[in-house]
């Protein structure tokens, strides 16, 4: 439990009525709808403090290289101005505090009731904006982010918005991997008519850790947004989602895989407002469980009134590698208007024990041919990424993920 | 020392007794055909020779090239020389074809203490084996199986072998829905790897393959046991006078 917020001391005053919120509502229970399936209540049993300085492990992510790479460090949850690099003409980088039409456009997320996003802004010690521009075609600006380092007596609250001119372009690369028993970080996508953001999220912090990230992205008319996340690290690991198609002829794409082991419990939720008409939405997830692992996806797609001409798919699918693991979905479809394609589906199975003695029937070795299956389950989500450095980066992850748990499994076997 | 000997082997599925007690010897470079009606035990021996799971051997002994193999999980009787090709080859989606290969391929030379083969010699040898059956570069890229007719998989079952060269293969009603220049290829792809050290044992429930693949034996397989053996001739005889007539005299 987070000791005495009612006394700390926010950076800009109007944090504390963010703060406030967090105090009066506390951290949220399964009685709570949209927490159903993933409770804190481990968070009120552990004793922590918010972090306040860059500390702990320097060493970041380096997946990325080539001149049009900026990489910008949280470290401990806390912007990092020395392992960050400046910006360039396109992507010029700022301090969110002191821009008002950024502290505003944060309000428009309706997360008022959300507790992550209310502690979050409450308690933030620095929180980074980034302006990307119309860059040549050919040098689409590449944005790192790496959280890193980390002391795990601490909770990392970190903030990050990017912002996307008209027509502009811009690839993201975000990797957690920081050592916080608590990292709550929202990042805040406003891609302008036109702008074009294809984003990799990558969540593989340590089994001790709790992840609660918000992803909240807002769209303007012909803008299109490509997103990937992969999530393997974590006790709880919560990647939610809040996407507002405000433009029409908007489109987005959404991919996430949850892989899972132990008694890890991962849940992707999403939240897709189609709030104009001609927008086009689709979600894929995947999630592959080993152990007593637990998998959670929630998705609602709300179409608004006047959203007609409205095309949301949804489809998740599970893949259980133990008779203990649990897979839970929950899709909310609410729909308004009456001229909408809207569909969703989801599947839960195991490995193929068909496939499987197809592949050691040709002398593949057992631990392979498991590994060849559960990379045949998500290639086809990997190869829907449109960067190919992108699409290496989320591979690395798959790769590491899929060996250890394969060492797992042939301890206990 | 005969490549494949089965000694009064007896096996279950689901608790169940399938083969009764079976007992063959294929020497090298021989092959051998075993017919039966359905039900009769056929594809149970298939897996449980290649070791799948499910198939629970209660007695007897399978010897490859002279050492037990019933201890082995299926990867490691692959890897020891056995070769199933599939009554119904298994689809892959999202696992391409030549990873797969690959992946078998090299699995068996580190077996045998060998340098795994690099990426380009590699295609270069499924090419070549691939041209002999008539399986074009495209199939070659396509997911294992996936979106091949009936005789593609066949054929691509055939250069499975090829690329493995088994000591013993079993090739599980290779001819099942094959039309008949289908099987011609097939046939042709299969008499290509008869090999002085090669034996194979073709189950089928006609003839009709067997005028293709020319055995040396033919045993009649029945309600789990080998209810008679004979040269090729028994063949015919089941064509003209059907498995009643040969149980009859058995």
């Amino acid at each position: 439990m987070l000791p005495e917020l009612s006394k700390y001391e926010v950076e800009n005053s109007w944090q504390r009525a963010y703060l406030d919120s967090f105090i009066e509502k506390g951290w949220p229970s399964s009685k709570n709808e949209e927490w159903k399936f993933t409770s804190l209540s481990d968070l009120f049993e552990k004793s922590f403090v918010l972090a306040s300085k860059p500390e702990g492990d320097t060493r970041v992510n380096n997946g990325i290289t080539g001149e049009e790479v900026h990489r910008i460090v949280f470290r401990n949850g806390i912007f990092d101005a020395k392992l960050s690099d400046d910006g360039s003409s396109h992507v010029v980088v700022s301090n969110l505090f002191h821009d008002d039409e950024a502290l505003q456009s944060l309000n428009q997320y309706q997360l008022n009731h959300h507790p992550i996003f209310n502690l979050t802004l409450g308690v933030m010690k620095s929180a980074v904006l980034i302006d990307v521009s119309v860059a040549p075609a050919d040098k689409t600006p590449f944005i790192e982010l790496s959280f890193t380092g980390g002391l795990f007596q601490q909770s990392a609250h970190p903030v990050i918005m990017i912002r996307v001119a008209e027509e502009a372009r811009v690839n993201i690369s975000e990797t957690h991997s920081s050592n916080n028993c608590l990292s709550a970080p929202i990042t805040v996508i406003e891609l302008a008519n036109g702008a074009t953001c294809d984003h990799l999220k990558c969540q593989v912090e340590e089994l001790s850790c709790s992840h609660i990230g918000l992803n909240l992205v807002n769209q303007k008319s012909t803008s299109d947004y490509h997103y990937f996340s992969l999530s393997s690290g974590g006790n709880i690991s919560r990647s939610e989602t809040h996407l507002n198609l405000d433009g029409e002829n908007a489109s987005c794409y959404l991919s996430s895989i949850y892989l899972g082991c132990k008694d890890q419990h991962m849940d992707v939720t999403t939240r897709l407002y189609h709030n104009v008409a001609n927008c086009k939405s689709e979600q894929i997830i995947r999630g592959v469980l080993d152990d007593r692992a637990r998998g959670v996806f929630q998705g609602k797609i709300r179409v608004a009134p006047n959203a007609q001409n409205t095309d949301g798919q949804q489809m998740t699918r599970a893949l259980l590698l133990s008779r203990e693991t649990e897979a839970d979905t929950k899709p909310e479809l609410e729909i308004f208007a009456d001229d909408v394609v809207c569909s969703h589906g989801a599947t839960i199975g195991e490995i193929d024990e068909h496939q499987l003695f197809y592949l050691v029937s040709r002398g593949i070795p057992f631990m392979k041919a498991r590994s060849m299956l559960i990379r045949a389950f998500l290639v086809d989500t990997l190869s829907q990424i449109r960067v190919p450095q992108l699409e290496k980066q989320a591979e690395l992850h798959l790769h590491k993920w899929v060996s250890t748990s394969n060492q797992l499994t042939s301890k206990t076997a | 020392m005969s490549i494949l000997e089965i000694r009064g082997l007896t096996a279950t599925v689901d608790g169940n007794e399938i083969l009764h007690g079976i007992d063959l010897m294929v020497n090298p470079g021989e092959v051998h055909a075993i017919m039966g009606p359905n039900g009769s035990g056929k594809s149970t021996l298939s897996y449980v020779l290649s070791g799948r799971a499910g198939y629970e051997i209660t007695g007897g002994d399978i010897l490859l090239n002279g050492n037990s193999i019933i201890d082995m999980e299926a990867d490691e009787r692959a890897r020891s020389g056995l070769f199933l090709a599939f009554q119904y080859p298994v689809e892959l989606p999202g696992v391409s074809g030549m990873s797969f290969l690959r992946a078998a391929i090299n699995a068996r030379l580190r077996e045998e203490n060998q340098e795994e083969v690099d990426q380009l010699a590699f295609v270069k040898i499924v090419k070549a084996e691939a041209k002999k059956l008539g399986i074009s570069d495209e199939m070659l890229k396509r997911a294992v199986n996936v979106g091949f007719s009936g005789g593609e998989k066949k054929r691509y079952e055939i250069l499975q072998m090829a690329l493995l060269k088994p000591t013993m293969a079993i090739l599980d009603e290779t001819d099942s829905g094959l039309d008949v220049d289908a099987l011609k290829i097939v046939s042709e792809g299969v008499n290509l790897l008869r090999h002085p050290q090669r034996s194979m044992l073709v189950i089928t429930h006609y003839q009709r393959l067997l005028s293709h693949i020319i055995p040396d034996k033919v045993h009649i397989l029945s309600n789990g046991v080998i209810a008679k053996s004979g040269d090729k001739t028994l063949a015919l005889e089941v064509e003209e006078n059907g498995y009643s007539g040969i149980d009859d005299a058995a």
